[in-house]
């Protein structure tokens, strides 16, 4: 389900707010580095936070093994994505994931 | 003199000291680099068995339940057994078990028999059998027999049973082929009990040290798997090197020469090593490749008012494959199902979980279940919340009598139809991808069939690139289909797949069609 074309490096940075962290993916995310992100995430669910709020202004490409690793954390806490690329949107649109991950309009 | 006596004791004691150094140094980097590549050696074996179990277990699956839905006839069972009889030492047969009774329904192979009881060693295991695949091995008529039994998770009385003869005492040849330089034993368990010996090539005694390890675990299996070396594996020089370096210890500087020149040619081992190895990864990856296409349908359905036709391109790049798959069932004569999905992530995990949703797809499809109900049975039997993994899958119901086509869609990129020089992708009521919620619920979209439409569903290797959003692929993927109308839909397909995907593209994909003749 992935394209392995080499892609743009994938980096993950979380800030915490008075809302509950924000992890703000950057680059491509796919097959290869879709466990990076994974790891990041998975200390921070089990400290139970309220929310999670995925920032993906500079995610430039995402495969089924990204959408994976969001779902996961969706299905741990609630979690909300903001400000995704038209790309990105559509991908998630067209997945029929606009609702279930929480995706900002 | 004496003076001279203690200088020269004194440098003995450290040159022999810096020898000995030096020979434990060699020493432990060829025992650790042995070491290394046996247990390299033991997981490329491991995942060989984890492939077959997979298969045996689907196969085993399917013969319950189409032998079950028949009703024991012998001819669906004669046909479903026929590619797991693939030598005179296997047998397969299922098994009725309700009121605690095994009764023997079909059988076939040297072991089991179906106007015979079932050999009682095999009662126990086929009494015990869950919806994961077990396995034993057991004695029956004086010879040990390997027995795999999985039932039906929709109906836990008919089980599925194969049974293989061992013969430890005499070890099976492997003179040629990847794993020719190695010693293997493979046990049933998680100990290596002779009793349980289920393969070898060294026979029933406990393989020269050292010894790699890996641990097949499939469904409610586990296997044991043992590789020595039958030299050692980085070669005899290595072996005597320490102790010419302890030989050679006269000065101190040649000694240290010696270390240098040994571990030189350790590193050149090594890289001709590691490139053995990515032979094996290579032909790892033929594993994953074989099971997939062995899980994909040989033959399609023939319909006197639709051709089909459909392109299964596996990706290049990488050591795994993907998960995409398709079916084509014929319900009866004037219907048809088509399935195209696609399982997230890579590899054995991905086709393992493809075979499983193929599998259940067939099996709700047999038994009557409208397209909207199977993608809901489906949704419970994957959870991306525990696996990590999810699969988009569109269903396509093809009434040939009411000339409609019924879609229903879990997240998967749209269908296309095709007619009077039009291309319309059937988008409606995407629901959720499998995976996401076991409360997930679909609707069906029911388009009208124009004479002569051509329908087409895909996975994304056929239109998804970087950097550009997916409707410019699907707007590419219109264009290409219009281009060719002419030819017949194999030469359509062909110019598709031939316009869209790229030498050498990463991504698996399929294309699938169905083309009204009228």
């Amino acid at each position: 389900m992935a394209d392995l074309e080499p892609g743009t490096p994938l980096s993950v940075a979380v800030t915490d707010t008075s809302e509950g962290p924000v992890v703000a993916v950057q680059g491509d995310l796919d097959v290869s580095n879709a466990d990076q992100l994974a790891a990041v995430l998975d200390p921070l669910l089990k400290q139970q936070p309220t929310r999670v709020v995925f920032d993906l202004t500079d995610l430039r490409f995402m495969d089924s093994s990204g959408i994976a690793v969001l779902l996961r954390a969706a299905a741990a806490v609630p979690v909300r994505v903001t400000r995704p690329s038209p790309i990105v949107r559509r991908v998630i649109e067209a997945t029929g994931l606009t609702d279930a991950l929480h995706v900002e309009s | 003199m004496r003076h001279v006596f203690r200088l020269s004791v004194v440098v003995l004691v450290v040159m022999t000291a810096l020898s000995v150094a030096g020979w434990a140094v060699i020493r432990h980097s060829v025992d650790s680099q042995d070491q290394a590549l046996l247990n390299t050696d033991a997981g490329q074996i491991n995942l060989l068995f984890q492939t077959a179990l997979q298969n045996a277990q689907t196969q085993l699956r399917s013969l319950a339940f189409f032998t079950e839905s028949s009703g024991g006839s012998p001819q669906v069972f004669a046909q479903q057994a026929k590619p797991l009889l693939t030598s005179p030492a296997t047998s397969v047969a299922v098994l009725d078990r309700s009121g605690g009774q095994v009764r023997v329904v079909e059988a076939a192979g040297r072991a089991l028999h179906s106007d015979q009881p079932l050999p009682p060693p095999l009662v126990d295991a086929v009494l015990h059998a869950g919806v994961a695949l077990t396995s034993g091995v057991v004695r029956v008529g004086g010879q040990s027999l390997l027995h795999l039994e999985t039932v039906l998770s929709t109906d836990p009385t008919h089980v599925g049973l194969e049974t293989s003869v061992v013969n430890p005492n005499r070890p099976a040849p492997n003179s040629s082929g990847p794993y020719s330089r190695v010693w293997v034993n493979v046990y049933n368990g998680s100990v290596a009990n002779p009793a349980q010996l289920i393969v070898t090539t060294y026979g029933p005694r406990p393989l020269p040290r050292p010894v790699g390890v890996a641990t097949t675990k499939f469904g409610a299996v586990t296997w044991l798997v043992e590789v020595s070396a039958k030299t050692a594996p980085s070669g005899g020089y290595a072996e005597a090197s320490p102790w010419i370096a302890l030989a050679v210890g006269l000065a101190v500087a040649l000694a240290l020469a010696g270390l240098v020149e040994t571990l030189a040619r350790r590193n050149r081992d090594a890289a001709r090593l590691v490139e053995e190895r990515t032979a094996l990864y290579a032909e790892q990856r033929t594993v994953a490749e074989t099971l997939q296409q062995a899980l994909l349908p040989e033959v399609l359905p023939q319909l006197a008012d639709a051709e089909v036709s459909v392109r299964y391109l596996p990706g290049v790049e990488g050591i795994h494959v993907g998960g995409d798959w398709y079916d084509l069932i014929a319900l009866d004569d004037r219907h048809l199902l088509a399935v195209v999905g696609d399982v997230s992530g890579r590899g054995l995990r991905a086709a393992s979980a493809m075979a499983a949703l193929r599998y259940a797809t067939r099996a709700y499809a047999v038994q009557g279940d409208a397209p909207t109900e199977i993608l809901a049975k489906l949704s419970k039997t994957l959870s991306v919340e525990t696996s990590g993994q999810f699969a988009t899958v569109v269903l396509t119901l093809v009434d040939l009598d009411t000339r409609r086509i019924t879609v229903v869609n879990g997240g998967h990129l749209p269908p296309l139809l095709l007619h009077d020089r039009q291309g319309e992708f059937i988008d409606g009521n995407v629901g959720l991808p499998v995976g996401v919620s076991p409360a997930a619920s679909y609707n069906a979209t029911t388009v009208a069939v124009p004479p002569g439409a051509t329908f087409l569903a895909f996975t994304d290797g056929l239109v998804e690139r970087r950097g550009e959003s997916i409707d410019a692929g699907l707007g590419r993927l219109r264009e290409a289909a219009l281009a060719d109308g002419r030819g017949t839909l194999d030469e359509l397909l062909s110019h598709v797949v031939g316009t869209l995907v790229g030498s050498g593209s990463a991504d698996d994909t399929v294309i699938l069609g169905v083309r009204w003749r009228t």
